[in-house]
């Protein structure tokens, strides 16, 4: 890996992680305001998620095994939101209480 | 208020002293980076590293124990068993902290032989007390263990929570053990140092504070048992899941067998996963309560700890966590950066919390908020985003130019030392840890004052 690749790589990774992270509490708090701006931008958030996915895809010298980790990964994080969202509101619906 | 609670208020008091103890010594620390020959054989850069990190461990420690001690007879309605021991035990602690700590100032190093580890400095890193002290923080952890478990058996009365609780403590115990044999294989000897480092500190730590920030979340947001007890199991078995493999990027450079570079890689890249989840469930809680509750300060704290968790050790960790990258990256600063943020957000945001709950209970105040609380948060996170962002800086700069540049070598690595790119990261660290220290005394201020300036007759915001 040249040095250059290294900071590139390294940089996409972290990118990618900071993108999910800005899709889950935009997709959140879309959801808690009923804003359908604020859920565009979580699914741009969510674009840019693949985009650095696909870009540490083609164009980082990593083994073929980490980058399909990597893209297995962009696209579980689609997922975990809205899971973790319908998991949170079916746990605090009024008929499941129990406090 | 129980004794148990009253023994928690100690605890959180010692907590915050050797807060700011680890401040100063980490300041001076980053000192060392811009001035190399500053008190050159009179007070090395390791023994202010030493300081540094171990009263960050003990600070973070007192304070997680203090939050037990706290909740724990809430919980269960009855004083703690064998509180006296406790108490006893609680000034034994401090009386050794400080003892140990009078050592490395004054004595700082002996020989290799049997007296300098037993009474000066054990050579482990991150675990450098001696080993007399060693056996005393078993002890104190033994006795912790022994006041949990006996006061759920005396009760007869278990939750999901203290389940939980019980549970962890068994490695909580068992997994500092490993601190003491003495192997004279170096991969050996490695090997179980990161048992102790990733399973005690990042595994059985990540558990109790889960505990803590469940008793919290009920605490300040009024969440009901039964939710933050399934979050709490969800996270348990997050923890075994991912947590203990996650170990694996730790072994990839210490002469271990090459297939824990794709465990290591493999575990590690699932991490930010389930952080996530809890950023999610952070806002979620934050958005129900539409930010209001009768503790600002400790809201906003927990709310901190969430994100913190996740850009820390999510986001930072996630960057240097392959095994291609991390061949570069492991040991620079950027390590430094990562594990900043990271006990940041995964202990130091929770414990600061649990501190103002105590503040609020103790003092009878309803509504607890203020002016001060807010310069605390915004110097003390604006200061660790500004050192984290400095160390990645200088920690790039090492790996570009020292790793993968110079090839690894001793004048690869002094030549990345005076890179100017490593030396504007490093002054941009003092810098912020300058404004990091402020928060601290803003934030001791705010906790030693804020009831006084609070109105006992503030009514709360309307409940969400």
């Amino acid at each position: 890996m040249t040095p250059a690749a290294l900071l590139y790589s390294a940089g996409l990774m972290g990118c990618l992680a900071l993108a999910g992270g800005g899709y889950g509490g935009l997709y959140t708090w879309s959801r808690m305001r009923l804003n359908a701006g604020l859920r565009y931008t979580a699914f741009v958030c969510y674009g840019l998620v693949l985009l650095f996915a696909v870009l540490i895809a083609a164009s980082t010298p990593l083994a073929p095994v980490w980058k399909t980790l990597v893209v297995a990964s962009a696209l579980i994080y689609a997922l975990v939101p809205p899971l973790t969202w319908r998991f949170l509101v079916k746990m605090h619906e009024p008929g499941e209480q129990h406090p | 208020m129980y004794r148990s609670q009253k023994l928690a208020l100690h605890y959180f008091a010692a907590a915050v002293i050797f807060f700011g103890v680890m401040t100063l010594f980490g300041l001076l620390s980053a000192l060392y980076y811009l001035y190399p020959s500053m008190l050159f054989h009179t007070f090395d850069f390791q023994m202010s590293k030493i300081m540094h990190i171990d009263t960050l461990v003990i600070w973070l420690l007192m304070g997680m124990l203090g939050a037990v001690y706290w909740f724990l007879p809430k919980e269960l309605g009855r004083e703690v068993k064998g509180i006296w021991l406790a108490e006893i035990l609680f000034w034994v602690f401090c009386a050794a902290v400080v003892v140990v700590a009078l050592v490395f100032l004054f004595v700082q190093y002996g020989s290799s032989d049997q007296f300098s580890m037993w009474f000066i400095n054990q050579g482990r890193k991150y675990v450098e007390a001696p080993r007399w002290a060693a056996i005393g923080i078993v002890i104190v952890m033994l006795v912790f263990a022994y006041n949990v478990i006996g006061t759920a058996i005396a009760t007869r009365r278990m939750t999901g929570i203290l389940w939980v609780l019980c549970i962890d403590l068994v490695p909580l115990c068992l997994v500092y053990l490993d601190a003491f044999p003495q192997f004279t294989n170096m991969s050996v000897d490695l090997y179980w140092w990161w048992w102790l480092v990733h399973m005690w500190v990042e595994g059985t730590w990540e558990v109790l504070i889960g505990c803590i920030m469940a008793w919290m979340l009920m605490e300040v947001a009024g969440t009901s048992r039964r939710i933050v007890e399934t979050w709490l199991y969800i996270e348990v078995m997050l923890v075994l899941g991912a947590g203990i493999l996650g170990l694996g990027h730790h072994y990839f450079w210490i002469g271990t067998p090459q297939y824990w570079l794709s465990i290591g890689g493999f575990f590690s890249a699932l991490e930010p996963l389930p952080l996530l989840g809890m950023v999610v469930h952070a806002i979620y809680d934050a958005g129900t309560h539409h930010l209001k509750t009768t503790n600002q300060p400790g809201f906003y704290w927990i709310t901190a700890e969430a994100f913190g968790n996740f850009i820390g050790a999510g986001v930072w960790g996630f960057m240097m966590t392959l095994p291609q990258i991390n061949l570069f990256s492991h040991g620079t600063q950027w390590t430094v950066s990562h594990g900043h943020f990271a006990f940041w957000g995964a202990y130091a945001c929770g414990v600061i919390a649990v501190l103002y709950v105590a503040k609020q209970k103790t003092s009878g105040i309803d509504y607890l908020s203020g002016r001060a609380w807010k310069w605390g948060f915004g110097l003390l996170n604006f200061g660790m985003l500004g050192m984290v962002m400095g160390l990645l800086l200088a920690g790039m700069a090492q790996a570009f130019y020292g790793r993968a540049m110079g090839g690894s070598t001793l004048m690869a690595f002094t030549q990345s030392s005076e890179n100017p790119w490593f030396v504007s990261g490093m002054w941009a660290r003092t810098g912020f840890g300058v404004v990091f220290a402020l928060g601290y005394i803003v934030l001791v201020y705010d906790l030693v004052t804020a009831t006084r300036r609070m109105p006992k007759a503030v009514a709360p915001p309307e409940p969400a």
